[in-house]
């Protein structure tokens, strides 16, 4: 009776948490679903996979996903490198160094706009544009990888180094005394010690690299950046310009479905690396 | 000599008292002066006897401006306006924050006038020693304040929507009595019964026009002779003070091309009662006579239909999404026929039919077949009532045509234009386009309309046609700098109507609706081609389309069926009606224009071989252009990032 009592409780302590989750997304993501497999808005004639197979054999939408892909690739790994790199150094210092970890977090406080205002500053001349030009996809899109390492290593700085900080010493000083040194001793106890950290840090990442669409659409100022910034929000951006909704709500899905995978992916991976480390 | 002396001084300064005593009278005979100001977040105006425009905001100081649009003087303490008025040559203002009304003297001192409490002033005049103030205060408030000794008294009068000092000298009331409404004069005599024009937060009144704003955002006139009512236009409602009259001019606050700014508009009010066969609008509105005559709240009260206008100049995307959401308040849409609205409404067959009306189709048969075509969706229905159509044009003098040894055969392609108008500028005549800008876009929408199949998806803008055409529109000069284009010249601020269209100007490409032609000075040709392969003349047409989520849609189409059974019924008779220029046959036009007239005939054949280009996407900011004006992409390079754009727009 009381277990039952305290379930009810605890269920009634959820119920504005349900409801807006099922309000604000349950809701919209299932009506996203149904517009995905209709003709449109105003006649709703059920479609069946029409709508998916026009989306998934679209060029650009091709494009935009792989964009997206080798975006999320590329820039997470870049991000974990360079965060563990600070978070080390940073660890090192111990608490001399809560000043500089606040100065690392400052980039995600700024506004949007006020940064992207600095990027311009600093990207729209005429010899970025001739580096441009000469240095293909990958001077393109340099400043929004740039944008995103400086806008969000400073959230992985502050949790990378507390977990490190966390890591015993005395697991440390044995590890040195079998004879791990150096690289040896992160790779091999360190950094499994601290792997939960590092998976979410790495989930963390990859969320925020799907979420540097807005300030890459202000940095190139137009629906169409460089092929190689063509990601899937401007996709869809650009459908919901149209008011082509079944295109936004195919794409919503997929991405949404994907997304799931490569998080159920990495937290499967988590489980297995971290099953005997702990 | 002393006393002959001080008689001298009193005299003088009686003089001078007396003048400023009349100073609020009109300085100016009545005259076409065309107010421009810079497009910012205006909230409030007023003009000086020398016709000066002092502009205020919430944002902004209180700034003085020439009625050409130059800045002046910018007054730092006059912030938070809510309202300002001239009166006996001061300047008054309502200081919201510090709840008084003050005064700026001439040498721009400050001085307190009355401590007066209210949330918002909607008018404020100045007349026979008093200001007169409505205003809102937990409902409307309206009272006097002795400009002598500050005394406020509260009117009896609670029935006063808003106020207007004439240029006669008289006050005038527009009040509601009842379920009645009233203009009367400020010693309580009636002028007129005002039931027809209902209700409203603003007017002017001079000349037996009576110029109102109502609180859909249209400028309307009814004129009290003969009680017949023009639609002028959108006005800004954020408050009723935004109303003025000034040498023959009315001014206001109009809806501006700019989303979500307002400019400052005028028009000169004689021309409302000028003779439409005279006067033609500088771009050809070829309308259908009754489309600038739909007066949205007389259709409403006849027939109970709410009819919406999809503005052209605001975000269409975000009306499109609400159509598309569905609001069963609005019976009739207007929009154009080929427009990101339009086009996915009508491609996708979000309309209601109208292919089963007979009316409708025999009117679609009187009308041009390209105008025809306009009114089908892919599907084949018709899907909206086309109501008027549009065009640019050349304007040319012809004397001057004969005089310099020119001919139409000159100005036909773009290539001939651009010779004719460098040969012009050698002998002291000129050619002139004021918008450059807007005329390159219509350059390029016309070679869009020769050169691409968007029915296919298929644009070809990498060719050698489009790249010269590209550099003659945006080489040389800076789209958003203050130099005028190298070719085509460019609008000169301070220049009025009579300036522009001088006789030294010897062709004329008009983007502004304000600009007057002369039929018997002026002959129209299509506007400049940009190559041999292009046959007509590119057009726009406006329709009116049931909206597919209204309750009434029987009505709505009754309506529409009444529109099409008598196209020239509404004809108010104003000016700015434009010219109906959609139907094939000239004998419907008699009646309304002087069909004699060579000028008729140019506009005609310029209608009559249009063609509607349906450019399904905005091409938003277009950096290339900017990059290619500031050297950081070539010609070649500039071209085939539109290429690019456009066919990613079409094919993603």
């Amino acid at each position: 009776m009381n277990n039952t009592k305290f379930k009810l409780k605890v269920f009634a302590l959820c119920v504005p948490g349900l409801v807006g989750f099922a309000m604000f997304f349950i809701f919209p993501f299932g009506k996203s679903l149904w517009y995905a497999f209709i003709n449109d808005v105003y006649h709703k004639q059920f479609a069946w996979f029409d709508n998916y197979l026009s989306v998934l054999g679209n060029s650009y939408f091709q494009l935009a996903l792989k964009n997206t892909l080798v975006f999320s690739v590329v820039g997470v790994t870049l991000l974990l490198l360079v965060s563990l790199a600070l978070s080390i150094g940073l660890a090192k210092l111990g608490n001399k160094s809560t000043l500089v970890k606040s100065a690392f977090v400052l980039p995600m406080l700024l506004p949007t706009v006020s940064v992207i205002f600095a990027w311009r500053a600093i990207f729209n001349n005429d010899l970025y544009f001739a580096l441009m030009k000469d240095g293909g996809a990958f001077m393109q899109i340099l400043p929004i990888y740039a944008l995103y390492i400086w806008k969000n290593a400073g959230i992985n700085i502050i949790l990378l180094t507390a977990a490190l900080t966390q890591v015993p010493q005395a697991v440390l000083e044995a590890a040195e005394l079998d004879g791990a040194r150096g690289v040896k001793l992160y790779a091999k106890v360190t950094i499994p010690l601290i792997a939960p950290t590092l998976f979410f840090v790495g989930v963390l990442s990859f969320v925020n690299s799907l979420k540097i669409f807005k300030e890459s659409y202000l940095f190139y100022n137009t629906n169409y950046p460089p092929d190689a910034a063509y990601t899937i929000q401007y996709y869809m951006n650009n459908h919901f310009g149209k008011l082509n909704y079944q295109n936004l709500a195919v794409s919503s899905s997929i991405v949404a479905i994907l997304l799931a995978i490569i998080i159920f992916i990495v937290y499967r991976a988590e489980n297995r690396f971290t099953k005997d480390v702990f | 000599m002393k006393s002959q002396f001080a008689i001298i001084i009193a005299v003088f300064l009686l003089v001078l008292g007396g003048c400023g005593a009349n100073q609020d009278v009109t300085s100016l005979p009545p005259q076409n002066m065309e107010f421009i100001n810079e497009a910012v977040d205006i909230s409030t105006f007023a003009i000086s006897n020398d016709g000066d425009v002092f502009t205020a905001s919430h944002l902004r100081p209180l700034t003085r401006y020439t009625y050409a649009g130059v800045s002046q003087q910018e007054y730092p303490e006059y912030k938070d306006l809510a309202a300002v008025c001239v009166y006996n040559g001061n300047l008054y203002a309502y200081k919201h924050d510090e709840q008084q009304i003050v005064t700026l003297g001439a040498d721009g001192d400050t001085q307190s006038v009355a401590e007066f409490h209210a949330e918002n002033i909607l008018n404020m005049v100045g007349h026979d020693g008093y200001l007169y103030v409505l205003a809102e205060d937990d409902g409307l408030k309206f009272c006097k304040i002795n400009l002598k000794n500050a005394k406020i008294t509260n009117s009896d009068d609670d029935g006063v929507l808003a106020i207007y000092a004439a240029s006669d000298g008289k006050l005038y009331y527009y009040v509601k009595r009842g379920d009645n409404y009233e203009l009367i004069l400020s010693n309580g005599k009636k002028v007129r019964d005002m039931n027809e024009v209902g209700n409203i937060f603003a007017f002017v009144y001079e000349s037996d026009s009576f110029v109102y704003a109502k609180d859909d955002a249209t400028l309307n006139c009814i004129n009290t002779k003969d009680g017949s009512i023009l639609n002028l236009g959108n006005i800004y409602i954020d408050s009723g003070k935004n109303m003025k009259f000034y040498a023959g001019n009315v001014v206001y606050l109009g809806a501006s091309w700019r989303a979500d700014h307002y400019d400052l508009k005028s028009f000169y009010l004689p021309d409302l009662t000028s003779n439409p066969t005279q006067t033609l609008r500088g771009k050809i509105t070829v309308s259908a006579p009754w489309s600038n005559a739909l007066n949205f709240n007389n259709i409403k009260q006849k027939s109970g239909i709410e009819v919406k206008s999809v503005v052209a100049n605001s975000d269409q995307q975000a009306q499109l999404t609400k159509i598309m959401a569905g609001d069963p308040t609005v019976d009739i849409y207007l929009l154009s026929s080929s427009d990101v609205v339009s086009i996915p409404l009508r491609d996708k067959g979000i309309y209601i039919p109208l292919s089963d009306s007979g009316i409708i189709s025999d009117y679609l048969n009187k009308c041009f077949d390209y105008v025809a075509d306009a009114a089908k969706a892919p599907s084949g229905d018709v899907w909206a009532l086309p109501y008027s159509s549009s065009a640019d044009a050349l304007w040319y003098r012809p004397e001057n045509t004969e005089k310099l040894g020119l001919t139409p055969n000159n100005v036909l392609l773009l290539d001939d234009y651009i010779s004719t108008i460098k040969k012009l500028k050698t002998q002291g005549y000129q050619a002139v386009s004021e918008y450059p800008m807007l005329d390159a876009f219509a350059y390029m929408t016309q070679y869009e309309a020769a050169y691409n199949d968007y029915m296919n998806n298929v644009v070809k803008f990498e060719t050698p046609e489009y790249k010269h055409l590209f550099e003659i529109l945006w080489g040389g000069w800076n789209r958003y700098g203050n130099e005028l284009h190298p070719i085509f010249g460019g609008f000169l601020a301070g220049e009025n109507d009579g300036q522009r269209l001088s006789d030294k100007k010897i062709v004329y490409a008009p983007n502004r609706l304000n600009a007057s032609f002369d039929w018997n000075e002026w002959r129209a040709l299509p506007f400049p081609r940009v190559s041999s392969k292009v046959e007509h003349n590119v057009a726009g047409v406006m329709c009116a389309m049931i909206n597919p989520y209204s309750e009434q849609k029987d009505l709505a189409l009754a309506f529409l069926e009444a529109m099409a059974a008598d196209p020239f019924g509404a004809v108010s008779g104003a000016g700015n009606a434009g010219l109906p220029l959609i139907f094939k046959d000239k004998i419907m036009y008699e009646k309304q224009y002087d069909i004699s007239s060579p000028t008729f005939d140019d506009i005609y054949n310029i209608m009559s071989n249009g063609v509607i280009i349906s450019v399904p996407f905005p091409y938003g900011a277009q950096e290339y252009i900017d990059d290619y004006q500031n050297g950081r992409l070539t010609l070649d390079e500039a071209v085939a990032v539109q290429q690019r754009e456009a066919e990613m727009w079409l094919n993603e």
